[in-house]
């Protein structure tokens, strides 16, 4: 539902817009169309293919760097997966690299050149949503990084000035999209006060709507402090609650939209270190990595938001290394093409899938200090994002 | 056995070339714009329709006959669907103009749908070509476009 009604309210949107662009005279059966129907064959066509079809002519130029476009795509979610490998500095050097990466004959690789290289030293990817990847300081203020490494653009957020200087690693970021505002929005949860004698604390949230120049502090904290990536799916981010504070099984959702938190019981899981859960996007779906047994790892799948029922949709039978209790040791990268889920271990990458099984592949240009990272190819523009509305 | 009969409510269409057709009216009400007529001026049940030709109209109507038919299954009627779209270009832009004159959401989808398909894994010449889009870049432009996205020019079909 909330797809259509987005759909509906841009075609307003890029119909009042599109008058502003400067039209070729009218002479080819393409130009005989409105531009709210060449607008529809684009919101359908992948987002590589648009990029390609931009040296078309300036009119198609104009119309696939419109923001309304990127938007339309966001909703229509026709994008597939996309695996980007993100390569930190090498010794010596402070430039990071993005690359596209893709599996050719059974190895994985990236394409020549990066699509982005620049300097960040300090900083750690965070997570990504629609298209847009975040990265963060390790310790410092608080200075996010975005970036749509398709468009070559970044973009520094204000810094964090509140944090009191102990508290600075106790801070986890979510970025999320408001389908009802069309609006990306940033969020921060930090630590305000912490009694370790008490096992006291305070939190507090930030929130830094991609339009405006600032953040925001809201009155809505999440009920437990929240730590790692999270994972963007159904109009929420998702995040484990910080085993340190407690020791019942949870999921803390913040709803963007409304900018509420909400928490998830995982009380069918009561019995697992939530140490070795793991949140993970299945491509757009919420899906739990459970690396507890060191005999396999299942992957559950939130099946009907609604209810927050779970369903187990993959078991992975890997035994873990000699002597380790869990497979703690594997990350669950994400959802490839074709339904394969790709792993990595100290080993290297693999696939799982239900019909073949484990396989592994071989690797190509892709060291040990980077990582592969599955996220969904958006048009957005960093700096046309102001415009949207 | 039927003890009353209803008569079929027929309305007649009038197309550009004052071509008339005559139709069943919950046939012809898929489409949302000779609803509205329907309902706003009850008077008349000759519907002109200026923009719409007679050829497409045909089609038109073939296309809204099998959609008012609730007993295809889902899967015959995804098959009429796109077979219904194996046609010429110029021809599917002429049904997305009436579709989207008359306000036939399923059929403008299916159709935007088919133009996309088609433009997929094209080169920009392949396009500008089929499509009859003049190139307003310079040459330097447009080397410094692609230049850069590259990286979007690998996996383009053979013209």
């Amino acid at each position: 539902m909330g797809r259509v009604s987005g759909y509906r309210k841009q075609i307003t949107l890029y119909q009042r817009t599109a008058d502003l662009i400067k039209q070729p005279p009218l002479r080819s059966s393409m130009d005989e169309l409105p531009l709210d129907i060449v607008f529809d064959f684009f919101s359908r066509i992948p987002i590589e293919m648009l990029f390609r079809f931009r040296c078309v002519s300036k009119l198609w130029c104009n119309m696939i760097d419109h923001p309304s476009l990127a938007i339309m795509h966001i909703t229509r979610a026709t994008e597939g997966p996309t695996p980007l490998l993100l390569s930190d500095p090498m010794p010596g050097k402070s430039t990071m690299s993005i690359y596209l990466a893709r599996e050719k004959g059974r190895t994985l690789e990236t394409r020549v050149n990066p699509l982005v290289e620049f300097d960040l030293n300090s900083f750690h990817t965070e997570g990504s949503c629609n298209g847009l990847l975040y990265f963060a300081e390790f310790a410092g203020e608080g200075i996010v990084t975005l970036s749509n490494p398709l468009r070559r653009e970044f973009q520094r957020l204000p810094p964090i000035k509140i944090l009191s200087p102990n508290l600075r690693r106790f801070k986890t970021y979510g970025l999320g999209f408001d389908i009802s505002t069309n609006t990306f929005k940033m969020i921060c949860v930090f630590l305000v006060t912490l009694n370790s004698e008490a096992s006291g604390y305070s939190l507090g949230t930030l929130v830094h709507t991609l339009k405006t120049s600032s953040w925001k502090e809201i009155s809505e904290v999440p009920p437990y402090p929240i730590r790692g990536k999270p994972v963007f799916a159904y109009g929420a981010l998702h995040w484990i609650v910080d085993p340190l504070f407690v020791s019942h099984n949870l999921i803390v959702s913040f709803d963007v939209g409304k900018e509420k938190f909400n928490s998830i019981s995982l009380a069918n899981f009561d019995s697992k270190d939530s140490n070795l859960f793991r949140l993970v996007d299945l491509n757009g779906d919420l899906g739990m990595t459970d690396l507890s047994s060191n005999e396999k790892i299942e992957i559950w799948v939130m099946k009907d938001y609604a209810k927050k029922e779970w369903v187990r949709k993959y078991i992975i039978y890997i035994g873990a290394p000699d002597g380790k209790p869990d497979n703690g040791h594997i990350e669950v990268v994400g959802l490839w093409k074709h339904g394969e889920i790709l792993l990595r271990s100290s080993e290297g990458y693999f696939f799982y899938s239900k019909e073949k099984g484990l396989r592994y592949t071989q690797t190509s240009g892709i060291k040990l200090n980077s990582s592969v990272y599955i996220y969904r190819k958006s048009l957005v523009s960093l700096s046309k994002v102001m415009e949207v509305l | 056995m039927a003890t009353t009969t209803t008569e079929t409510k027929m309305l007649t269409l009038c197309t550009s070339d004052k071509q008339q057709f005559q139709i069943e009216e919950t046939i012809a009400l898929q489409a949302v714009t000779i609803r509205n007529m329907v309902e706003d001026e009850c008077a008349s049940n000759v519907i002109p329709l200026p923009n719409v030709n007679s050829k497409i109209m045909i089609q038109i109507i073939e296309y809204l006959k099998k959609h008012v038919d609730s007993s295809v299954s889902k899967e015959d009627m995804e098959k009429f669907d796109s077979a219904f779209v194996e046609k010429k270009l110029s021809e599917i832009f002429d049904i997305i103009l009436a579709a989207n004159y008359l306000n036939i959401k399923n059929l403008l989808d299916i159709c935007c749908q088919r133009v996309a398909d088609v433009m997929k894994n094209k080169s920009p010449e392949w396009v500008r070509r089929t499509f009859n889009i003049v190139n307003d870049f310079t040459a330097e432009e447009e080397a410094k476009i692609r230049k850069e996205h590259e990286w979007a020019f690998e996996g383009v079909d053979e013209d």
